[in-house]
């Protein structure tokens, strides 16, 4: 009368051990499916990541490319009227100012030049180096005013850095006349008809590296444009 | 000695009902609704249950349902206490262990609640003698393959039997139905429903000779003792009674309705009943017994009314509901593992397109940033001398700042009416200066000498004024101011006056020049145009 009992019995227990080992294996298979999936979905996300990182470097080079080339064309721009240096000599300035003095035919040229001075505002931060400015005075007589402008516009062009001129005073001694040309034929020189005096800051940078040394002695910037420096730019 | 009724080899899903009674057993094969084989044994013996064996070892997975109608059957209804439905199923359990013998088979109905009064509980006890011969068919019918389904009572499965043709014969509207279904495995079932509900049930075996006539003559007189009981049960009006028996076509032809005093009668073959209940092949035209046509509306009927079981079978249904739970366990895990199996696959798929994806764009980025790479390496490497450069050329030179540019606006103006004598051009703070604004100011002194004839003196009035004005216009944004002109003569002017000969007074200013003075510019925002 039992025999139904454990035949059903023996079923469940060989049922339940079929289903132990199918859950085991569906569990198994379950789990390295999931870790697979992970591993995967892990693999994308760094991919990905690699790929973000890329870009990002692609963005900033063309970023900076752009800048560059826009710095670039700028510069370029700007040196066809302009000495392409920066670094402020005083030695070398007197070189190019006897170079005019010459050129417009001045009478006089008395240059005073200051001590440097570093330009620390904010407005005046620069990457490459400090900011430093000569504040110059030159007093001159010539024989006309436009060979005065003449020489403004050269120091602008010639002069290393910017020459911002903030004080220019011209007055005129007298006229070319018979008189004139007389009485510098008898004193055996040039009778100046223009007198004034320009005062401007001389203003540049001062390389990182010279900061120290420059300031103490300006023939290291002089050394740096000559080997290279900025007209190789 | 088995008895084969008919036999045909059924396919698809099938059952089987074993209708036993004190006179032997039919056994029912359906499949899809139909009576495909029927098989009658006398008794449980091995000599007589040949045919069972065979088309029940045919068919290991159809499940066997037991009907039985035997004589050893109590039926009591209980009113129980207003407890809660758990505790009410405690109280039923504990007297059916009381009030009926411990070997009986034994279940329970519920038949609701009062609707009125304390809302006590109604139960009906059933209880099935389990006596030598039950017990021989139990253990023939739950050792085999075939699944057990539980043993059902005819009393109780006949009820929706009665209901289902007194519908049938749209005669439902009556208050009482008797049901007389002569069965081979049993005698004379009677059932009698008042409003749908078991009232009573007896079974009479037929005596004497078989012959139609006297058998007839037996229903008749058992229904006649029938009606007597039931008025001690409240039947009033026997009009309100709608009978049906269930009777061979011999037996039939016998019957008399007159003598049946109801209300309404309705004599039926087991073939017509089959026939009304759409019962497929449940009977023969010439069959005798209602046996396999209630067989075959059970099955029809899918579940029993009250499924009773023994300690065993119990036991065995058990196991059967475990391995059944167990199956779809596995079944919904292995339903759920293809599910993940189909989501995770779709992702893995998903992120494989992905992951291909991002590496063809990958050698296409890597491309690009190598040409910009390349690119940039061309560019010089000075990029902050540059900006600083540009910077500074941007902050420091600056048109409007510019000596030599005022000198060549001033120089446009003079349209050689007047000459420069001497001029003072400075601007105020000149590192006074940011990238946002610029506070410089500027400021000019120009001494001019008045070359135009000072007569007429209303053209050299006219040439004076025009200079100026046009050195207004030019230094838009800039103050200018100038000293009075010269040639005309105000009170804060010296003059010299002189007669002639002919009196005539003539007038002469002794400053022959202009002091010019340009402050500016007013408009800042001028000032920081490059």
């Amino acid at each position: 009368m039992m025999l139904k009992q454990i035949r059903l019995k023996k079923k469940l227990i060989k049922f339940s051990i079929i289903a132990g080992v199918i859950v085991a294996i569906l569990g198994l298979l379950a789990f390295f499916v999931s870790n697979y999936s992970d591993d995967l979905a892990s693999e994308q996300s760094n991919k990905q990541a690699e790929n973000d990182s890329i870009r990002a470097e692609y963005n900033t080079l063309t970023t900076q490319y752009g800048l560059t080339k826009k710095n670039k064309e700028l510069y370029d721009n700007y040196i066809k009227s302009h000495n392409p240096s920066f670094v402020l000599d005083r030695e070398i300035s007197k070189t190019i100012l006897k170079k005019l003095h010459d050129k417009y035919n001045l009478t006089s040229l008395e240059i005073v030049t200051s001590k440097i001075d570093y330009l620390t505002d904010k407005a005046f931060k620069t990457n490459s180096g400090d900011m430093i400015k000569y504040e110059v005075t030159l007093t001159f007589a010539g024989l006309s005013d436009s060979s005065i402008y003449e020489l403004i516009d050269s120091l602008k062009q010639e002069m290393p850095g910017i020459v911002l001129i903030h004080d220019l005073k011209i007055s005129r001694e007298g006229d070319l006349s018979q008189t004139y040309i007389s009485n510098s034929l008898n004193s055996h020189k040039l009778i100046p008809l223009i007198k004034g005096a320009i005062g401007f800051s001389w203003i540049g940078i001062n390389p990182q590296d010279n900061k120290d040394d420059a300031a103490k002695n300006p023939a290291i910037g002089n050394h740096y444009m000559r080997n290279g420096g900025l007209h190789g730019q | 000695m088995a008895l084969k009724l008919k036999n045909k080899s059924g396919g698809g899903k099938s059952s089987f009902i074993l209708m036993i009674g004190d006179e032997g057993a039919t056994l029912a094969q359906i499949n899809k609704g139909g009576v495909i084989r029927r098989l009658f044994a006398q008794s449980p013996d091995p000599s007589h249950t040949g045919g069972f064996d065979e088309i029940l070892s045919e068919n290991p997975s159809a499940p066997i349902t037991m009907l039985v109608d035997m004589m050893d059957q109590s039926y009591v209804v209980q009113t129980l206490p207003p407890v809660s439905s758990l505790n009410v199923k405690k109280i039923v359990t504990r007297r059916l262990q009381k009030d009926f013998p411990p070997d009986d088979i034994k279940g329970y109905i519920v038949l609701g609640r009062e609707k009125t009064g304390r809302r006590d509980w109604n139960y009906m006890m059933v209880s099935l003698a389990n006596h030598a011969t039950l017990q021989k068919w139990l253990e023939f019918t739950v050792e085999r393959e075939n699944t057990f389904k539980g043993i059902g009572l005819i009393p109780l499965e006949l009820q929706s039997f009665t209901t289902a043709i007194a519908k049938a014969l749209n005669k439902n509207n009556f208050e009482w139905q008797i049901l007389v279904s002569h069965n081979k495995v049993s005698g004379f079932r009677q059932v009698v429903l008042r409003d749908g509900k078991l009232i009573f049930t007896r079974m009479a075996q037929p005596f004497g000779d078989s012959q139609p006539d006297v058998i007839a003559g037996n229903i008749e007189q058992e229904m006649i003792n029938t009606l007597e009981y039931l008025k001690r049960l409240g039947l009033q009006d026997i009009k309100s009674i709608s009978a049906t028996l269930i009777v061979a076509e011999e037996i039939k032809n016998f019957l008399d309705p007159k003598n049946i005093k109801v209300g309404d009668c309705n004599f039926s073959t087991p073939y017509e009943i089959s026939n009304l209940l759409a019962l497929n092949e449940a009977a023969q035209a010439k069959d005798h017994f209602g046996d396999i046509v209630i067989s075959a509306f059970i099955a029809k009927q899918g579940k029993l009314v009250l499924p009773l079981h023994n300690a065993y079978t119990k036991k065995l249904a058990d196991l059967l509901l475990f391995i059944k739970l167990e199956k779809l366990f596995v079944g919904l895990l292995i339903l759920a593992f293809l599910v993940f199996v189909g989501m995770t696959g779709n992702d893995i798929i998903t992120t494989q397109d992905k992951i291909d994806s991002i590496l063809t764009e990958k050698t296409h980025i890597s491309d690009d940033l190598n040409k910009a790479k390349a690119k940039s390496a061309e560019l010089p490497k000075q990029v902050s001398l540059y900006e600083d450069i540009n910077m500074m050329d941007g902050l420091f030179n600056r048109k409007q700042y510019d000596a030599l540019e005022f000198i060549n606006n001033f120089a446009n103006t003079l349209e050689n009416v007047a000459l420069v004598k001497d001029f003072e051009w400075k601007i105020n703070d000149p590192l006074k200066i940011d990238s946002k604004e610029d506070k410089r100011q500027i400021h000019i002194e120009l001494n001019l000498h008045l070359t135009s004839p000072t007569e007429p003196k209303e053209t050299y009035i006219a040439a004076a004024s025009s200079l100026i004005d046009r050195i207004n216009k030019k230094f838009v944004g800039f103050d200018v101011d100038k000293t009075e002109l010269p040639g005309i003569v105000s009170e804060n002017q010296e003059v010299k006056t002189t007669l002639d000969d002919s009196s005539t007074i003539k007038e002469e200013k002794l400053i022959d020049s202009v002091k010019v003075t340009i402050l500016g510019p007013s408009d800042k925002k001028a000032g920081n145009k490059k």
